[in-house]
């Protein structure tokens, strides 16, 4: 049987820069077949994907082969490209094209010219499919983002295509609709075998759906195989760019040399790759997990309280007098120096929350009290001086042609003088010399997240807000993130986040709340907080949890 | 968007489409004031079964400011008319004038509220249907850009929201707020380019311009539509052949003048055809408040 896809030395360099993004890449894809790249950012995963679509190949130069089904895929004919071969982008609303739901189903049959009778049965067919009746003659704008990404794979799955293409589908959603959306992927892979290609960052669900894992790093194939293959491979060679990329109970698997209990030979082969399987391994084992010396982060839980900055009381917010109140008797207090971190699902009031406290919404009742002093009594420049907002996309905050200009304006607008020490400081601290000549747009996310947030650092804030600060962000960037504001903490500051990642909040917050129904509930350490939750909490918590209750990250393990 | 029912809403797009323009032609042709009023009345009542009178609330401030506008200034600037009331300055001002102001302000307020119920029962989907038979790419054109409304609003909102955060440069002259406004636009601009172009090519991956585009949306024309057809098609016709023989209309200048008496048999034809939507909802309304309830 001819291969799905057959790829053979395959570079490339975008048009206008020397240097390969892709360096002699061979790979071939069967049919059926459910495939992963990832990579760092920048590691050329997304080129990949891109190329193996003709109508969507960045231009560039190509060197190498692409046979689709046998033939190069440059002589597919552009009718059979588009049916066959369906991708699904990053964004969930830039790939809207259509105003409603059912006429962004049928847009792409329309394009192709198939008469009424036929697009109206497929649409029946795909709208049940999906679950979708509910909501078919909704407007775009109408729906969350879960629901635009799902609505974005029907419209692709319209066409019946052979091969799905997905790059970063869930990287803009919450955990709860990115599982929704990869278990239809996963039940479109195995009810119809349609093959599936999807670049992600965040894997911890991936890896036991996937048949073939493909590590990338510098435009290279770094790792190939079955996920067990690759998992073992990164952690034998103790591939630091990888790492972070491997389920936790994997690595606590690995970690441990996949022993029992004492006593050599009592080692097993299967690799876990769910909590699933962590748990029946753990089940068997008579193996005692011991808890390192609390560490730097949990020295206050112990300590007295410290002066309290920020204290939000029964605060009440409604966007109209016709919507359900987003806030509800929220209180909440943030101390001084600590990382204060909110968890929640979309739609649970977090945005609205921070903008409340940035000053850009006005809550209906209650109080926020900053330092003492009424925060909407507050002078506007004294507010702004003193809190920093960093909205969910960075690109909100960019209007100059470079990051040098953007900052020189930025430092003008605060009174500094364009070449002031302030702006060397934070030019040093958030290592931006590289990328000062840069459009910001053309930065990846993580830069342009730096950068966003070195413009709102500048006016020295007390507390910073940070909505979402993980969205979209690879492992690696994660850590540079964690690394950055444990640093400014070291300065003096203290930080309120919101955020959906469980794994990162349990990591590197000192203090965490779920916003749930407009309150905040059980606000208390991390570790109390995630080893209390049954389903709100880590996967290694949830994969030792019985065993070993007090156990939430990978770090808590002494080994 | 408004619960469509099985009211006149949910008629054949074009029997609606047709509705609407004869409704405007009326508005221009008879100016006969009970004619007006009636229309007017009719419009309004339409606009309150389609969506509560939600979208005439919203809009009825500004659009009454627009009467009030045009009845004062309409003798103010207008000096035709036999019947002199008073001297204003050396001008005089005509009851003529006055009652021109009036029917003016009248037509002007129908034609408003006719484009409100339009746009409501027209819905894009349904304007695309209609235009896409014989101008398909105008209308995608026209779709794909209402698309883009929404978006920018809620773009442009959020842009300012993030720089009313961020602060800085409390201090700064008027100049400079200008053109930091300006720069706000231009944030928009970019992303909306970027946007765009993301958008493209979405619409190439998934064939777009490989061929002669087909559509997807069927209206059929069943027996209700034939039957309200020919009923709006004999009541509309015969006001419109009455208003060529001079029925409904009215003269103001010099001196105001009906033709025929107002009760005659073409009023009651304009009265079936204008208020026939209202039948209609209403039909569904009593459905729903009486005969449902008993079961």
């Amino acid at each position: 049987m001819v291969a799905l896809y057959q790829i053979q030395d395959l570079s490339f360099a975008y048009a206008g820069e020397g240097q390969n993004v892709l360096q002699e890449i061979s790979l071939t894809l069967q049919r059926g077949e459910f495939a992963l790249f990832c990579g760092p950012t920048g590691s050329g995963k997304t080129s990949l994907l891109r190329l193996l679509k003709k109508e969507v190949q960045p231009a560039g130069a190509i060197s190498g082969s692409i046979l689709y089904e046998g033939s190069p895929l440059e002589k597919l004919g552009r009718r059979r490209g588009a049916e066959e071969i369906a991708m699904v982008f990053q964004d969930p609303d830039e790939q809207i094209v259509m105003e409603t739901v059912w006429q962004e189903l049928t847009f792409a049959m329309e394009n192709m010219g198939y008469e009424t009778g036929s697009i109206q049965r497929r649409l029946a067919e795909v709208a049940s499919y999906f679950g979708m009746e509910s909501w078919l003659h909704k407007h775009v704008h109408e729906l969350s983002g879960g629901q635009k990404q799902l609505l974005n794979l029907a419209a692709v799955v319209m066409l019946r295509p052979k091969v799905l293409l997905l790059d970063e589908p869930t990287a803009q959603l919450d955990p709860v609709a990115a599982k929704n959306f990869l278990q239809t992927v996963c039940r479109i892979n195995q009810e119809f075998s349609t093959a599936v290609i999807l670049c992600e960052h965040r894997l911890e669900e991936l890896f036991p759906l996937a048949t073939r894992v493909l590590m990338l790093d510098g435009g290279r194939v770094k790792y190939q195989g079955s996920p067990a293959e690759v998992i073992r491979e990164v952690w034998r060679q103790k591939d630091e760019r990888f790492l972070e990329y491997l389920p936790s109970v994997s690595r606590l698997f690995l970690s441990l040399n996949g022993r029992l209990g004492k006593g050599p030979g009592k080692n097993i082969k299967e690799l876990p790759l769910t909590v699933r399987e962590a748990r029946s391994w753990l089940e068997e084992s008579d193996l005692k997990l011991n808890m390192n010396p609390p560490g730097k982060r949990d020295n206050r839980e112990g300590e007295k309280p410290a002066q309290a900055l920020l204290s939000c009381r029964e605060i009440y917010f409604q966007y109209d007098r016709n919507q359900p109140m987003v806030l509800k008797n929220f209180s909440c207090g943030v101390q001084k120096g600590e990382c204060y971190a909110l968890l929640g699902g979309n739609g649970s009031g977090k945005t609205t929350l921070l903008k409340t406290i940035a000053g850009i919404l006005k809550p209906q009742r209650g109080k926020i009290i900053f330092e003492g002093k009424n925060l909407f009594k507050m002078r506007l420049g004294e507010r702004r001086a003193r809190i920093g907002y960093l909205a969910q996309s960075p690109s909100l905050y960019f209007n100059r042609d470079t990051v040098e200009a953007q900052l020189k304006d930025r430092a003008r607008k605060l009174g500094l003088g364009a070449s002031s020490q302030k702006l060397e400081e934070t030019i040093n601290f958030f290592n931006l010399e590289s990328v000062m000549k840069k459009h910001p747009y053309d930065l990846s996310g993580g830069q342009q997240q730096k950068v966003a947030l070195a413009l709102v650092l500048m006016s020295e804030p007390e507390l910073i807000l940070l909505d979402e600060p993980t969205k979209g962000l690879d492992p690696l960037w994660k850590l540079q993130l964690a690394g950055m504001l444990s640093a400014l903490q070291k300065r003096g500051k203290t930080i309120l986040m919101v955020s959906h990642d469980i794994e990162f909040v349990a990591r590197f917050a000192q203090k965490c709340a779920l916003l749930f129904d407009g309150r905040a509930i059980a606000p208390d350490t991390p570790h109390n907080f995630f080893s209390q939750n049954y389903f709100y909490t880590t996967a290694i918590h949830r994969a030792v949890g019985d065993k070993f209750p007090r156990i939430v990250n990978i770090e808590d393990v002494s080994i | 968007m408004i619960n469509r029912g099985s009211g006149f809403s949910s008629l054949h797009p074009w029997l609606c489409f047709f509705y609407f323009l004869a409704l405007l032609l009326f508005a221009m042709l008879f100016k006969h004031p009970f004619y007006l009023a009636s229309l007017l009345f009719c419009t309004i009542i339409f606009n309150f079964f389609l969506d509560r009178g939600e979208s005439l609330k919203k809009k009825a401030k500004f659009y009454l400011l627009i009467a009030a506008i045009v009845i004062v200034l309409n003798p103010l600037f207008s000096q035709r008319g036999a019947t002199i009331l008073f001297y204003l300055g050396h001008r005089p001002v005509t009851l003529e004038s006055m009652i021109y102001g009036v029917l003016f302000a009248l037509i002007l307020l129908s034609i408003m509220f006719v484009f409100l119920a339009y746009n409501l029962v027209i819905s894009p989907d349904r304007f695309l249907y209609l235009f896409s038979s014989f101008a398909p790419r105008t209308a995608f054109i026209i779709t794909v850009t209402l698309r883009f409304i929404p978006l920018l609003q809620h773009r442009l909102r959020e842009i300012i929201s993030v720089q009313k955060a961020i602060g800085g440069g409390e201090g700064e002259s008027k100049k400079q707020k200008a053109k930091e406004a300006m720069e706000v636009l231009n944030i928009l601009v970019t992303w909306s380019l970027e946007s765009a172009l993301q958008k493209a090519i979405s619409m190439r991956a998934r064939g777009y311009g490989s061929g002669k585009r087909s559509s997807a949306v069927a209206f059929s024309f069943d027996k209700r539509d034939l039957f309200c057809m020919s009923f709006m098609a004999v009541t509309g016709g015969l006001a419109l052949l009455g208003g060529f023989f001079g029925y409904g209309t009215f003269t103001v200048y010099p001196s105001l003048e009906a033709k025929y008496p107002l009760f005659n048999w073409h009023f009651i034809f304009f009265l079936l055809f204008i208020s026939f939507p209202i039948f209609m909802e209403s039909r569904e309304w009593i459905w729903w408040r009486f005969i449902r309830s008993k079961i």
